[in-house]
């Protein structure tokens, strides 16, 4: 077994523990901290809380049984001050409004220090985070979030600047630049930040409030849980999730995050609450998070056709390891706003359970010559109940105007600016049990074919009483299950050492696919 | 088609709560953006991209985009000629001027001395 430091602050770690298992170790464990018992753990990657700075630790693995299994030492950093949001004025009572005084002890936090929440249920409609900010959600300590929305500042679409020549865009829906409800935790050109703790951030959203007719905008588009916009090096460690009024955790235009052991959780039947979507996001680390929600676990995006055209930012260096997708439609989808392009995004040691496909790639005709994605790995995956593991989509039609002839014709069109490109996809040493629509749908377009798919070492096995649905969100596609591979318009497609066990019907489909490799 | 037919064209999309003209309609607007010169017929494309993009949903955002910049652009054309406007050609331009300030597709400080 290997134990990993993956991050120290001067009040948490994060460790990972190399021992095979995906998310969960093979065993369960305990932590001793300077040979005090610190917690028992499931999870290959784990935290600790409540360390104090400048302190030297030593940190021992055990089984249960009190076996040694691993040992490393840490030194905590440096910290100047502590700022309790009570000492501001902040309640903690769950029915004050505590926002302005949490905002004013974050405003009032110097460099090297931490804003504590302590344990309470804390009011709140819209923080705004500065840069070199250490802000603990503490164990039993809630945000818990206003729904009136007159209660939440907006945030404008675009401001243009006087001279004409440039914008200013701040808010942001679904790809587009357009008006929202500053997110619950909002970060805007900041730097240097990390929120951590065994705290919870809920959004309090319901079916009575934020999830109430969702597509329609009333005052400005729903409030994502987190929202930071052109912030840099931002870290979140431990803290849970729950009950956001859309997207829940929303990078934007944001380089160097990592996202370490956190819980997401929004019901199952809650409208558009994505976990965690990266937009036109640079080196992003995404590890050991537990999502189980009602859309897209992780949905890496980089706009619509505006915003992609305009800003040519691509989502790259995308790194998601031993996480849980459990419930979302998705469990990592890439799209279907990706006008800017996906270049690198690596999934390897991970859980999908009862998502309705494992990958899934949303795009179209008209997301625009940018819109490229290349070198997506999926590696070291077990699947458990995934309607169809693998998607890509290159006609999904859930847009205002996704169902125009333009985007769903099947005849071949002109390849010009409005074209997208899909590039390279390998899918490595995956075990996906109890699927039950189909094993993979892969319908690339007639005039820009998937350049290459590499399957290798993929087994799929199918549910004994299997649901019947659609693969792919297209005009066509009809519903099924215990359907094999399927793959259209593919320049390449190597199937090495692929076993689909099960299925009625051939278990490899092909059309228009110019290369076969078995 | 007629570009001055297209505001009553959306109006009429939006009551029926629907889309599937955006694209024509833009593009008969930015055809007629890149086509018409004379005065009277910028004028009247000025009233025709305003009337328009009341009645759009900016959610197609792209086509959105692209009729507020052909505003811009007709309206840019028709101020450097501002001076030697008559009366009415001036208030049809104030009109046009005072309804893109209030649909924030232009900055009103900037362009407050053309609302007569």
């Amino acid at each position: 077994m290997e134990l990993k430091i993956l991050m120290k602050s001067a009040r948490s770690v994060t460790i990972e523990l190399v021992d095979g298992g995906l998310y969960h170790t093979l065993e369960p464990y305990q932590l001793f901290l300077n040979d005090a018992p610190a917690k028992e753990a499931t999870q290959v990657i784990t935290s600790v809380f409540g360390l104090k700075p400048e302190t030297d630790y030593t940190l021992v693995v055990k089984t249960l049984e009190g076996k040694e299994m691993a040992r490393t030492t840490f030194t905590t950093a440096y910290e100047f001050v502590t700022v309790n949001v009570k000492d501001f004025g902040a309640k903690g009572d769950g029915v004050s409004d505590d926002t302005k005084f949490i905002q004013a002890a974050i405003l009032s936090c110097p460099k090297n220090s931490r804003v504590l929440v302590p344990a309470g249920t804390y009011k709140i409609t819209s923080l705004f985070l500065k840069s070199n900010l250490n802000l603990e959600l503490a164990k039993g300590a809630e945000l818990l979030a206003d729904t009136e929305r007159s209660s939440y500042p907006m945030l404008p679409a675009l401001i243009e600047s006087y001279d004409e020549t440039d914008e200013y865009n701040l808010g942001t829906w679904e790809g587009n630049p357009l008006p929202m409800f500053a997110g619950i935790i909002t970060g805007i050109e900041v730097e240097n930040v990390l929120i951590y703790g065994e705290g919870t951030i809920n959004g309090n959203a319901s079916k009575e409030n934020w999830w109430k007719n969702p597509k329609v905008m009333v005052g400005a588009f729903r409030p994502r849980l987190f929202f930071i916009n052109h912030c840099n090096q931002i870290t979140l460690q431990g803290v849970t999730c729950c009950n956001s009024p859309s997207w829940t955790l929303h990078p934007y235009f944001s380089n160097d995050l990592k996202f370490y052991n956190l819980t997401v959780k929004n019901p199952s039947d809650s409208p558009n609450t994505d976990g965690l979507d990266p937009e036109s996001c640079k080196n992003v680390e995404i590890a050991g998070v537990k999502f189980s929600l009602g859309d897209d676990c992780i949905a890496v995006k980089s706009g619509k056709i505006y915003m992609g055209k305009k800003h040519k930012t691509p989502s790259e260096n995308i790194h998601i390891r031993q996480c849980l997708m459990e419930n979302g439609h998705g469990a990592v989808t890439i799209g279907s706003e990706m006008a800017g392009g996906v270049i690198n995004l690596v999934v390897e040691d991970c859980l999908f359970s009862h998502t309705d496909r494992g990958l899934r790639i949303k795009t179209r005709r008209g997301r625009g010559k940018d819109a490229v994605i290349d070198n997506v790995i999926f590696k070291n995956i077990k699947m458990d109940h995934v309607m169809t593991p693998f998607v890509v989509n290159s006609f999904y039609f859930c847009d205002p105007d996704g169902k125009t002839s333009y985007v769903q014709s099947r005849e071949k069109m002109p390849v010009d600016d409005r074209t997208p490109y899909i590039k390279s996809l390998i899918f490595e040493d995956i075990d996906a049990k109890n699927c039950h629509v189909a094993a993979a749908h892969f319908d690339g377009l007639p005039e820009q074919k998937i350049d290459e798919i590499v399957m290798r070492n993929v087994t799929v096995s199918y549910a004994k009483n299997p649901k019947c649905d659609v693969p792919a969100m297209s005009e066509g596609v009809e519903k099924c299950s215990l359907k094999g591979i399927f793959a259209n318009n593919v320049k390449k497609l190597t199937l090495d050492h692929v076993t689909i066990n099960g299925c009625v019907g051939e278990a490899v489909e092909l059309l228009g696919v110019d290369e076969l490799v078995q | 088609m007629d570009f001055r037919k297209m505001p009553v064209l959306m109006k009429e999309q939006k009551e029926n709560g629907k889309k599937d003209q955006y694209i024509e309609i833009t593009k008969v607007l930015t055809e007629a953006t890149d086509r018409v010169q004379a005065r009277k017929e910028k004028l009247e494309l000025l009233e025709a991209l305003i009337g328009t993009l009341e009645n759009m949903d900016f959610q197609i955002y792209e086509l959105y985009r692209a009729l507020a910049d052909c505003f811009k652009k007709v309206l840019k054309e028709l101020l450097t000629e501002y001076s030697s406007l008559e009366a009415a050609e001036k208030q049809t331009v104030s009109e046009a001027v005072k309804r893109a300030c209030a649909i924030r597709i232009l900055l009103e400080e900037k362009y407050e001395a053309y609302i007569l």
